[in-house]
């Protein structure tokens, strides 16, 4: 894993951006082949990088905010980033190798069921802050499933279509007279004949 | 007895009832029926032979809700997918983008998204309606800017006529919802509503959802466990393809 890319979006992960320019987790990156680090903090405040960093050989490079993180994304070899939705189809969609870093901090953060998800059907692995340096240990060892989510999206174009041309058939057959009976038709019809009826029936 | 104009009245007023009522359950079991049937997962007999006498049309004038990051983000993923499609009219165009008046993120997003596609200009146009709900905004407040939401959705509707509403359920899709089924059941626009919800929703309904799921067309959820009667699950191909979960087993 030779370029690292730490990513938390629009959040403020401050215990994620901090933990990672730690010296203890850049000579640990440095073991692992890391030469490059490039970490987007978001809103939070931004992280100091230490000298060690560039003893141990790794290139740090640190923003806030990019419109678009997708070059970022090309040049990782591993993404690390938050559990939010955005970050996670992004890096999957990339074919990157991606950890996710549960924010514990976060009372009822739904958005971690889809890092969980994806991590039972092994598309990627989750930790939390403290266990960050001993999954991207075991890292390298690991071999997950590619998530093709193009083509999911494909699948539900398709579906929508078949609803499309599903209507326009029912509209076809309601224009022959081969459609539902329509109950405001009836409605109508029932209104209409007991008001014939009361009529007729004082009429008498 | 009766005088004569009250029971005109009281007559008028039976029948517009009586045929409101009626268009509400013609609607709503037209859009049971449909959802029965492509749950199941096959369209019947009877309607590929129809549809083999109809013309595809070119075109499907689209109208799209977009919302908040997440939501905008998804929808433009799914677009993007449909920009890419062979058949003309699978690509969803002319494309109708509605979004809140204060997001304009959202709105530059799709604006992007809309420049980078390769297919040249087949319409791309932008509406704004009231936000029905800021973030943090209170219960009560929000039922009052949701109504106004709801208000700007009608002419929203009938001045663009989609043949196609695609939503994924950020706040704001609900009125323009429910103004769309309105419609329908006074039959101005017969749009085909389709709720997509959104594929971080892995083992609840969303609140716009569970509301909407009632007055959709086709309410598509992205996990199986979610799929219902009415709900539609198409899951991610990785769950069904053998090739990738044996290599998933494997490990």
């Amino acid at each position: 894993m030779q370029s690292v890319f730490v990513t938390v979006g629009s959040t403020q992960f401050d215990e994620l951006t901090q933990l990672v320019t730690t010296e203890a987790t850049l000579q640990a990156l440095a073991r692992l082949g890391c030469r490059r680090l490039t970490v987007q903090y978001g809103t939070a405040k931004a992280p100091r990088v230490p000298p060690v960093a560039k003893r141990a050989g790794v290139e740090v490079e640190t923003y806030d905010y990019k419109a678009s993180i997708a070059n970022d994304l090309a040049a990782a070899d591993v993404v690390i980033g938050h559990a939010g939705a955005g970050t996670i189809l992004e890096a999957l969609g990339a074919g990157k190798k991606m950890v996710v870093v549960v924010n514990d901090r976060l009372m009822s953060n739904h958005q971690t069921e889809l890092a969980f998800k994806m991590k039972a059907l092994n598309h990627l692995d989750a930790c939390t802050c403290d266990t960050l340096l001993h999954t991207l240990a075991g890292l390298p060892a690991r071999s997950f499933a590619r998530y093709h989510g193009g083509e999911d999206d494909r699948a539900v174009l398709n579906h929508i279509a078949g609803v499309l041309e599903a209507r326009r058939a029912d509209a076809l057959r309601s224009a022959q007279g081969r459609g539902r009976p329509s109950i405001a038709l009836f409605l109508v019809a029932a209104v209409l004949a007991f008001a014939l009826a009361h009529t007729l029936f004082f009429l008498t | 007895m009766m005088t004569l104009g009250v029971f005109v009245l009281v007559l008028v007023l039976g029948v517009v009832v009586a045929w409101c009522v009626g268009r509400v359950v013609d609607v709503l079991l037209g859009i049971r029926a449909r959802q029965a049937e492509l749950g199941q997962g096959e369209i019947t007999n009877t309607s590929k032979q129809a549809r083999s006498r109809t013309a595809l049309p070119t075109q499907c004038s689209t109208l799209i809700v977009l919302g908040s990051g997440g939501h905008t983000m998804e929808m433009l993923k799914l677009l993007r997918a449909a920009s890419e499609d062979s058949k003309p009219n699978k690509r969803l165009y002319p494309r109708h983008y509605v979004v809140a008046q204060t997001d304009a993120h959202s709105r530059e997003k799709a604006v992007n998204f809309e420049q980078q596609q390769s297919t040249v200009s087949k319409g791309v146009h932008f509406h704004a309606i009231s936000r029905s709900r800021e973030v943090g905004q209170s219960y009560m407040t929000s039922v009052v800017s949701t109504l106004r939401a709801l208000i700007d959705s009608f002419p929203l509707l009938l001045r663009t006529q989609p043949q196609l509403i695609l939503v994924n359920g950020p706040g704001s899709c609900v009125p323009v919802c429910i103004a769309a089924f309105v419609l329908k059941v006074l039959g101005l626009n017969d749009a085909t509503i389709v709720y997509v919800e959104s594929i971080c929703r892995v083992t609840t309904l969303s609140l716009s959802a569970k509301l909407l799921q009632w007055f959709v067309d086709t309410c598509v959820v992205r996990w199986p466990e979610l799929g219902n009667g009415r709900c539609v699950a198409i899951p991610p191909s990785s769950l069904s393809s053998p090739t990738s979960t044996a290599a998933a087993a494997a490990l």
